[in-house]
């Protein structure tokens, strides 16, 4: 007699009307024609906005349920929030923009739902089986989704990249998975973590553990596992490199923290050791490359890989100050980034994509609502008051001081003021010079309202922080809870 | 006995897989997988896990390859293009996997895997030679129900992701 799970359904119902919406959406791909694939878009975000009114709801427990392999804990639906709202955004942005860059592929709603899917999977994941196949679910998506834009070379090559260097992370990451399942003999995130604890290790853990962490960080971006980010992130279309460089990258700080915090956490001693490296290498090289750069989203991506960088300070400094912190700022780096790229996409230099920094010259002048949020998201993105962003990174760093990491913050601030720099430059170029031929801005009243929403966030979380940080602290203290009974 | 025949399967393995990024020849690059893909099929009944032996025959070396096969054989790869990017790497990556290789074996003479593996013994009730489809099948739809539906997902976006990415071009053309 085959013995039934115990099943909880109601712990993945947003993960089941995701699903829904994705087939509902493919469903109707058949019956729409082909020059009103917009429709697809707008039934998309009508239930990705059902789902946002139904997540205050969702079922929130400590009980792992589906054998262990699923926990709908607050952490995971702070998390799931996030991927929803990164998928919102992301339809908003791409219903015109497609438009104009001539891309007719229906299919496109379809694998955002599927990227995000996946992600949910991930943050709820509390097995390493469940986390792999949710990762292995959003990075497929994102594999083409990124090749979508397909007559243009730089896409297919991006999307090319892409794949073997995410198939090549996903085999060291598997790798190092079964050290670990070798060592201890579950594939549980509890399982593991009660079986490291009762001591008798070997140093084979530390393989096990640095393979993990290499195949997280390469879906984080961290140098030195960055290489693809830059040549990705600007061949694939531009909506979907702004759903890249938030949702997945939520998506693998939730799976970081949750191994390491509640599996890893006997080994912090060691796993700081390599993480420290991961985490100045990523904040210096992504702030000094991006100086060099002409193109507005090979900036955002170096820029990406500094903001990672630096919310790994948080994992480092490993209280519950630091991995709350590392949680907001991921809440505020989504608005942000979205913010910014929201009204990078809509610049249009001709018939292109306005990437180059020149094409930015006197915005000010010629579309001043434009380049006023676009100066309010960089200069978030730098860091300073009031806007979320220095709210993040004070907390990030003082979290780190508490931990003792005062080198690492030094580093950190460097970096930060070396990121001035190539962000101010934009704000100059639009500011202080003559406008620039051929530059337009081509949009909808929808998407200025997302940009606006996001810039309203930007400013709210700058301005009073605390029920933010009240709620991530509050999302956090059952993966603390984990190591602090030891 | 039976650890001379998993050297013996380990190692043609790993020497296929080696051939596989070695050999000039395409074709050939996938005759040596075929090889390794056959070594893993017989690691798994070494494993007491005829099934998995038989399903990695049929489902990889059956279905996959040979679709590989003829994909190769489409494609009509120049073998210049193969001989240069060897050049250019080969200084770097030869000595990085040299220290790769050293660490490997350094850390597998010294450590060793002694986990319990508990799930295994809850499972030897059911294995017995005969029965290990079932003992799979077993698992597979109770506790391993999650990711097994999770995957049907991932299948799905792999065979949509393929329409869109191939149909398209001829839309446009």
């Amino acid at each position: 007699m085959i013995e039934l799970p115990n099943i909880q359904l109601a712990a993945i119902y947003p993960e089941i009307a995701v699903l829904l919406l994705a087939f509902v959406v493919l469903a109707v791909d058949f019956v729409v024609p082909a020059n009103k694939k917009s429709t697809l878009g707008y039934l998309t975000i009508a239930g990705l906005v059902l789902l946002l009114i139904y997540m205050p709801f969702a079922y929130i427990s400590n009980e792992a349920t589906f054998s262990g392999m699923v926990l709908s804990d607050s952490y995971a639906i702070l998390f799931e929030w996030i991927f929803i709202l990164a998928a919102l955004f992301t339809v908003i942005h791409s219903i015109h923009y497609l438009k104009l860059e001539r891309i007719r592929t229906g299919e496109y709603y379809q694998f955002v739902l599927y990227a995000t899917l996946g992600m949910m999977v991930m943050a709820k994941g509390n097995d390493l089986m469940a986390i792999y196949v949710g990762l292995e679910l959003m990075s497929i998506s994102l594999y083409i989704m990124s090749a979508i834009g397909k007559d243009r070379i730089r896409s297919t090559e991006a999307a090319m990249k892409y794949l073997i260097l995410g198939a090549l992370a996903s085999g060291i990451l598997l790798f190092g998975m079964s050290y670990i399942y070798g060592l201890t003999g579950s594939t549980n995130l509890y399982a593991i973590s009660s079986s490291l604890q009762s001591g008798n290790n070997n140093f084979l853990i530390y393989t096990g553990i640095l393979l993990v962490a290499v195949g997280f960080s390469f879906k984080m971006a961290l140098v030195p596992f960055h290489s693809w980010a830059p040549d990705v992130y600007e061949g694939a279309p531009t909506s979907v490199t702004a759903f890249m460089s938030s949702g997945p990258k939520a998506a693998a700080l939730a799976i970081f923290l949750r191994v390491f915090v509640e599996s890893f956490h006997g080994f912090e001693e060691q796993w700081t050791l390599f993480l420290w490296f991961f985490s100045a290498a990523s904040m210096l090289f992504g702030s000094i490359v991006a100086i060099s750069q002409k193109n507005i989203i090979r900036m955002l991506a170096y820029s990406s890989i500094t903001h990672a960088g630096t919310i790994m300070l948080g994992l480092l400094a490993f209280n519950e100050l630091g991995i709350a912190s590392a949680v907001y700022y991921m809440m505020v780096y989504l608005f942000m980034n979205m913010g910014a790229f929201g009204v990078v996409i809509f610049i249009r230099y001709k018939e292109d994509r306005g990437e180059d920094i020149n094409i930015f010259c006197g915005l000010g002048k010629t579309h001043p609502v434009a380049a006023f949020l676009l100066t309010l998201f960089l200069l978030s993105l730098a860091g300073i008051p009031p806007t979320g962003g220095f709210v993040v990174k004070f907390y990030v760093f003082s979290s780190a001081i508490q931990a003792g990491y005062l080198w690492l913050v030094i580093i950190a601030a460097l970096s930060t003021v070396i990121s001035l720099y190539y962000y101010l430059r934009v704000i100059v170029f639009m500011y202080m010079k003559e406008p620039a031929e051929g530059q337009s801005v081509n949009t909808t009243p929808l998407q200025w309202s997302a940009v606006a929403i996001s810039a309203v966030f930007t400013i709210v979380m700058g301005v009073i922080p605390a029920p933010f940080m009240g709620w991530a602290t509050a999302a956090v203290k059952g993966l603390i809870s984990s190591f602090h009974s030891f | 006995m039976e650890l001379l025949f998993f050297f013996l399967f380990a190692t043609v393995a790993v020497l296929a897989a080696v051939m596989v990024v070695t050999v000039r020849n395409p074709v050939h690059s996938v005759l040596a997988l075929i090889l390794c893909f056959f070594q893993v099929a017989c690691l798994f009944v070494l494993l007491r896990s005829p099934f998995l032996g038989i399903a990695q025959l049929f489902i990889y070396v059956g279905a996959i390859m040979i679709f590989f096969l003829f994909a190769v054989f489409l494609l009509d790869i120049k073998r210049t293009i193969h001989q240069e990017r060897y050049s250019r790497w080969a200084s770097f990556a030869l000595p990085a996997g040299i220290i790769m290789l050293v660490e490997i074996v350094l850390l597998l003479g010294r450590g060793k895997f002694g986990a319990p593996v508990q799930e295994q013994e809850a499972v030897a009730s059911l294995l017995n030679l005969g029965k290990s489809t079932e003992a799979i099948g077993a698992v597979l739809f109770t506790k391993y129900l999650y990711p097994f539906e999770i995957i049907s997902v991932v299948l799905l976006v792999a065979f949509v992701g393929a329409v869109v990415l191939t149909v398209k071009s001829k839309q446009e053309d």
